[in-house]
């Protein structure tokens, strides 16, 4: 009999790339950049607004083509990435929300302004804690991915309805990419790309390990079963 | 610019490195325990493997019907 | 379908002529609602007409949140849910079924809510406005009760579900409360630039039909065998 290994996949590589371009990024965000012309060195919190939101943005979206994913081939993997997104995709939220109303208060004036992107966002941030909150209390493992990947689908259809609803609110919110191209200047420009890279490849490192964890508890969960013997369960 | 507040965004930047190795550091030192959980999983795995095929959907197939609601 | 549509529709309906649990519940915490906002709210200091759609569908909705739930958490009491599901016919039969019947709670609640919202808070109801004012409370608690029906059939089935519920819900009626309160806001028309309902009443529609769509294509993942 010849005992096949089951292979653990070691690299670390990838976290010390992540490491790499976050110092690159913050170097950019602080030093290369100059201050922005009226809000002075406060606009370097615009990066980490700017690069959490792209994040959370891609982020979001696999959340919602994993749920499909799940309800079209009901493979758990799916649903993992779904759980994983979702968890990194509500952190993000909260760094766009809390980013923004710093930046909020020194640019405007004012912590907190109805505006619809802002609103959207926030409306967002509850919708996912409902999310991790549905998860975390529905006990069938299989039942919840189906009812995740259900709520993740509406989800995806509510927020540009959000958006329109709350859009007849005056919005305050700046435009620095627009129809005419990006509204700053060259420097700020590699900043505010190299910090978006470096959200990606958190959230990406983030993803990836949250994947392999659930994945290990999946695996603990189905041995568990298994020990049970049928009878017990039924 | 001044000088001073070069300074101040070199302390920033000092700062936040520091901030961002220390988180790095928890998020590292999260993905080795994990890594050494699923290395224990796959001595798991491939004693159970000999026993039945693990891999496959879950569920309690055909033999046990069973309304999911 | 049809006749299993009618049989669900018809005991609903007769549980709760018998019963009264759900609408007593419901009318009572739409009615507190509009007390303890007159009284918390000065009307001697704040003109309270302004306010006063926005108060009428914040008490409708969290009304609307108890007794939507209230459909499935009675089936799953004695596993009756299991029973309908076995039972032959389509299951869009059930789905729609509990969708009607939380429509016609919701809607005779708030007819009735209505009269006492108007008295409380002052509000000078204009005579003539009523159809479409009924309109409008119709076109919104259709919205709220399509995405709330599908929400309450999974929180019938989740730990803590009544508390899950409110959670889900409330970033789904964001846009019901702004376009309904837009909308009657200018059906009573007494707010400072006057507002035009439709354009909102339209909307209102569009969000209906997508969030009516939605549960209708997604309810058969809920109950699986």
């Amino acid at each position: 009999m010849t005992k096949r290994q089951t292979r653990v996949r070691t690299g670390t590589w990838w976290l010390w790339l992540m490491a790499a371009i976050w110092v690159v990024a913050l170097y950019l965000n602080f030093i290369y950049t100059p201050d922005a012309k009226y809000l002075l060195s406060s606009e370097r919190i615009f990066y980490v607004h700017m690069g959490s939101a792209t994040a959370m943005t891609f982020v979001y979206g696999i959340t919602f083509v994993a749920s499909i994913g799940y309800l079209w081939r009901r493979r758990l993997a799916w649903d993992r990435w779904a759980a994983a997104s979702a968890e990194v995709g509500t952190l993000l939220t909260t760094m766009v929300l809390v980013s923004g109303i710093i930046w909020g208060r020194t640019a405007w004036g004012s912590w907190w302004t109805w505006d619809p992107t802002i609103t959207t966002t926030l409306i967002l941030w509850v919708l996912f804690l409902g999310y991790l909150l549905l998860r975390d209390w529905t006990d069938d493992r299989e039942r919840r991915a189906r009812y995740a990947s259900v709520l993740a689908i509406v989800a995806f259809f509510l927020v540009p309805l959000d958006y329109y609803a709350v859009y007849f609110l005056k919005s305050i919110h700046p435009a620095v990419i627009t129809t005419h191209g990006v509204n700053l200047a060259p420097s700020m420009v590699l900043a505010m790309l190299v910090s978006m890279v470096a959200f990606m490849f958190l959230a990406a490192a983030w993803i990836l390990i949250r994947l392999r964890l659930l994945a290990a508890q999946d695996y603990v969960q189905e041995i568990q079963d298994r020990v049970r013997t049928p009878l017990d369960s039924m | 610019m001044s000088p001073l507040e070069r300074q101040d965004l070199w302390y920033l930047f000092f700062a936040y490195t520091a901030l961002f190795v220390l988180m790095f550091g928890f998020l590292y030192r999260m993905f080795q325990s994990t890594r050494h959980l699923e290395q224990e999983l796959a001595l798991l795995r491939d004693e159970y493997r000999d026993e039945e095929d693990v891999d496959g959907p879950r569920g309690r197939g055909a033999g046990h019907p069973d309304v999911t609601v | 379908m049809g006749r299993k549509y009618g049989a669900i529709l018809l005991k609903d309906l007769q549980l709760e002529i018998r019963s009264k649990e759900t609408w007593v519940a419901m009318v009572a915490f739409a009615f507190m609602v509009a007390l303890v906002f007159g009284i918390a709210v000065n009307p001697v200091r704040v003109r309270l007409a302004p306010v006063f759609p926005g108060v009428l569908w914040v008490a409708y909705l969290f009304a609307g949140m108890l007794g939507v739930g209230r459909g499935f958490e009675q089936e799953a009491r004695d596993d009756a849910l299991t029973g309908l599901l076995v039972a032959p016919g389509d299951r869009l039969a059930i789905f729609l079924a509990k969708l009607t019947v939380a429509f016609v709670f919701m809607f005779t609640m708030e007819l009735l809510v209505l009269p006492f919202m108007v008295v409380l808070l002052g509000e000078p109801m204009p005579g003539g406005i009523l159809p479409l004012l009924a309109a409008t409370l119709a076109l919104g608690t259709v919205g709220f009760v399509g995405v709330g029906t599908l929400f309450a059939a999974m929180a019938a089935n989740t730990r803590a579900g009544s508390v899950l519920l409110p959670v889900l819900l409330v970033p789904f009626s964001v846009p019901v409360l702004i376009l309904a309160t837009e909308a009657t806001a200018g059906i009573l028309g007494h707010v400072a630039p006057a507002v035009d309902p439709w354009p909102w009443l339209h909307a209102l529609m569009a969000y209906d039909v997508v969030f009516l769509g939605l549960p209708l294509v997604l309810y058969e993942f809920i109950w699986e065998v």
